[in-house]
């Protein structure tokens, strides 16, 4: 995969604050990439440095194989965490203004948007203020505002703040369609259910610094106990190289804590041989990313970390 | 589209579309202009001459008395007739034949005692025709030849009024010069601070809706501050031409109406040097509501640090008389080239007196010298507090932005 953003061992300060103390990793074309890490770990002013508005300290920036500078603009979208939209304008003349300043003549502007605005239910409100409009409203025509240019790379900060599912839904459909064209989106979010239903690799920054990096599944993975999760019909006998058997909630679902020399391919054959139960699912138990970030914060690392 | 141009068309439009816009530049002269439409309505109606005035004069004293005709362009005298008594004046006055009358007693010469019937006060007409009847009267009385009484009614009527190199010296060139400087300072701020003050309200605005960061990643910051100084500044220019033409139109219609003004030239000539203060002297205060921008958070409290910018500029105004009693003074000269007052203190000095060419050349530089500092230190400002949302700039923080390349 072609990266399209490195970041390499950046750092930047303001006045005594270190707000990044050394970021490094890679972005590739056409990926959903997470990027994670508790509130004030850096992240903003790492996306701010990509941008191009601040300069980092130390370390170098290639986006789209070069520093980051004005060529580059056109080719971003973003959607700040600081929600903004001209509150005075009507919503389309102030999507129309954001367009041009992204370069879009008026005329296919709005083009653009009368398709936009149609997708995110907006298209009966554009005559009214935008401070008139609903805050979930005002997120979408945001979301617009940041890739009605069609950008190679969209960074979005929380991008399903206020939204409700049926939005939630059109939003990652969005992410989908772009990753399937090849176009990148840089997604930083805490909301760790859909970074891992839509994120191919996350990066977590804390303190400044990048402690957790690569695919989610291995992330996850890294995170893992010696466990798997049972599901079946029947009586589960003990099984050998099983320490423990915990229930987890009504569903007949059972996670099986394994010895630390058994595998997990171990207990599916030893499964296999009992007669009396049936297994419908097997699965390794692996934590969430839920779990991986209070751990990560508490203090808690992976045994390999790789960007 | 150039976005700086992109920029400058959106700033005017959105500014111009706003009921605050309309209101000063049309509602705001409109309002002044049909104040002083219906005082002159009132005023013409208040001081119409009397139709005629009587006179019961005892002594004789205007029995010889002839009114010459007047000069072309003056007001016709209002005509005096003569009653025997004052039974018969007053006969005539209630019958609407004189609209007053006017009783002048034997020993006015040397009472002065004279009393008027009919009106509160005579119209202005009325007044300088009797007055002129009396004195001619008096003078008649004393003995005086004709051609002296009529150099003693206007002895200053003749003034050939030259400069020290013989140039002949129109008189009525100090009021032209007075409504030329006071004009011309006025639509100069008005310019000038109606511009930046719309500039501080933008770019606040910006950080108030938070749309900084998002317009900050479409172009650059110099973009942004550049599209709004030229869309803000062309707005301003708009209010102050509305205004202008609010003004010249008046000045037509007195001229039409007030025969004297027709005489007062207008030294607008004198103005010229100022097209190359005006620019520079929006990029100084341009500059200074850049950086205001960046320190505060809200608009309102934005205006606070304008408001005290705006008054320093302003000085001059407030000490007109100065530049109208020694134009090349200490005061005058320092105020013309200081830059914060040079803009307003040299339109005043240029019309009120004669500026030597080496400070002309010297307030210009100055003024560039602090546009340029200004717009620098402005950037610079900028940068660092544009993204600061809700958190007012610290002294330190904007020293050391300053102090930051």
């Amino acid at each position: 995969m072609t990266d399209l953003l490195v970041i390499d061992h950046v750092a930047k300060s303001f006045a005594q604050t270190v707000a990044v103390r050394d970021v490094s990793f890679r972005v590739g074309a056409g990926e959903i990439f997470a990027l994670l890490g508790p509130n004030g770990a850096g992240k903003t002013t790492t996306i701010r440095m990509v941008l191009n508005i601040f300069t980092p300290d130390r370390g170098t920036i290639t986006l789209f194989g070069q520093p980051p500078g004005a060529q580059a603009r056109d080719r971003i979208g973003y959607l700040p965490e600081e929600r903004g939209l001209y509150r005075n304008l009507n919503l389309l003349d102030c999507l129309v203004y954001l367009a041009g300043l992204k370069g879009l003549p008026a005329g296919e502007a709005r083009r653009r948007l009368s398709g936009w605005l149609e997708r995110f239910d907006l298209a009966n409100h554009t005559s009214k203020k935008v401070g008139d409009l609903s805050r979930g409203m005002q997120q979408k025509a945001q979301f617009i505002a940041a890739l009605v240019h069609e950008p190679e790379l969209l960074i979005v900060d929380e991008p399903f703040a206020a939204l409700d599912p049926v939005n939630t839904r059109l939003i990652k459909d969005v992410f989908y369609e772009r990753a399937a064209q090849g176009r990148t989106t840089i997604m930083s979010t805490h909301q760790m259910h859909l970074v891992e239903e839509l994120a191919e690799r996350l990066v977590m920054i804390h303190q400044g610094e990048v402690v957790l990096a690569g695919t989610v599944r291995a992330v996850r993975q890294q995170f893992a106990a010696n466990a798997v999760l049972v599901e079946g019909q029947g009586q589960l006998e003990r099984l050998p190289g099983v320490v423990a058997m915990e229930p987890q909630g009504e569903n007949g679902t059972v996670l099986l804590r394994l010895a630390d020399q058994t595998t997990p391919q171990q207990v599916f054959r030893a499964l296999a041989t009992q007669s009396a139960y049936t297994v419908e699912h097997f699965a390794v138990a692996l934590p969430t990313l839920d779990e991986i970030f209070v751990r990560v914060v508490g203090g808690e690392r992976a045994v390999e970390v790789g960007a | 589209m150039n976005r700086t141009l992109l920029v400058a068309r959106h700033e005017y439009g959105r500014q111009a579309r706003r009921r605050g816009f309309l209101l000063a530049t049309f509602g705001l002269p409109l309002l002044v202009f049909a104040g002083y439409t219906l005082l002159f309505l009132y005023l013409l109606n208040s001081v119409r001459p009397e139709a005629s005035i009587g006179y019961v004069d005892p002594g004789g004293l205007l029995t010889d008395v002839s009114l010459p005709e007047p000069a072309a362009g003056e007001d016709p005298w209002v005509p005096l007739q003569p009653f025997a008594d004052e039974a018969a004046a007053e006969a005539a006055r209630a019958s609407g034949q004189i609209a007053a009358y006017a009783v002048i007693p034997p020993d006015y010469a040397t009472s002065g005692a004279l009393t008027i019937y009919g009106v509160e006060t005579l119209s202005p007409n009325g007044r300088t025709t009797l007055q002129a009847a009396l004195n001619r009267g008096l003078l008649a009385q004393a003995g005086t030849p004709p051609a002296v009484a009529e150099r003693a009614l206007e002895p200053l009527g003749e003034i050939d009024a030259r400069t020290p190199a013989g140039a002949v010296i129109n008189q009525l060139a100090p009021i032209g010069r007075g409504i030329v400087a006071i004009m011309g300072s006025l639509l100069f701020m008005v310019t000038i601070f109606f511009s930046a003050s719309y500039l501080l309200q933008a770019l606040v605005e910006e950080k108030e809706n938070r749309t900084m960061e998002v317009v900050t990643t479409s172009i650059t910051p110099w973009q942004l501050i550049g599209g709004k100084t030229l869309g803000l500044g062309l707005l301003g220019l708009t209010i102050a031409l509305a205004w202008l033409g609010v003004v010249a139109i008046a000045w037509m219609v007195g001229r039409a109406f007030f025969t004297p003004l027709r005489e007062v030239p207008l030294p607008l000539d004198t103005l010229v040097p100022l097209l190359f203060v005006l620019p520079l002297g929006y990029l100084l205060f341009a500059g200074l509501m850049v950086a205001i921008s960046a320190v505060v958070t809200t608009a309102q409290e934005g205006q606070q640090f304008a408001g005290v910018v705006t008054l320093t500029a302003a000085l001059p105004l407030m000490a007109t008389a100065i530049f109208f009693s020694d134009p090349n003074g200490l005061i005058a000269t320092f105020l013309s080239l200081f830059p914060l007052t040079a803009p307003v203190g040299m339109a005043l000095r240029l019309v009120t007196g004669a500026v030597p060419l080496w400070q002309l050349v010297l307030s210009v530089l100055l003024l560039a010298l602090a546009a340029g500092l200004a717009v620098w230190g402005a950037a610079r400002i900028f940068r660092v507090g544009m993204l600061q949302y809700g958190k007012r700039l610290s002294l330190q923080d904007t020293l050391r932005a300053l102090r930051t390349p």
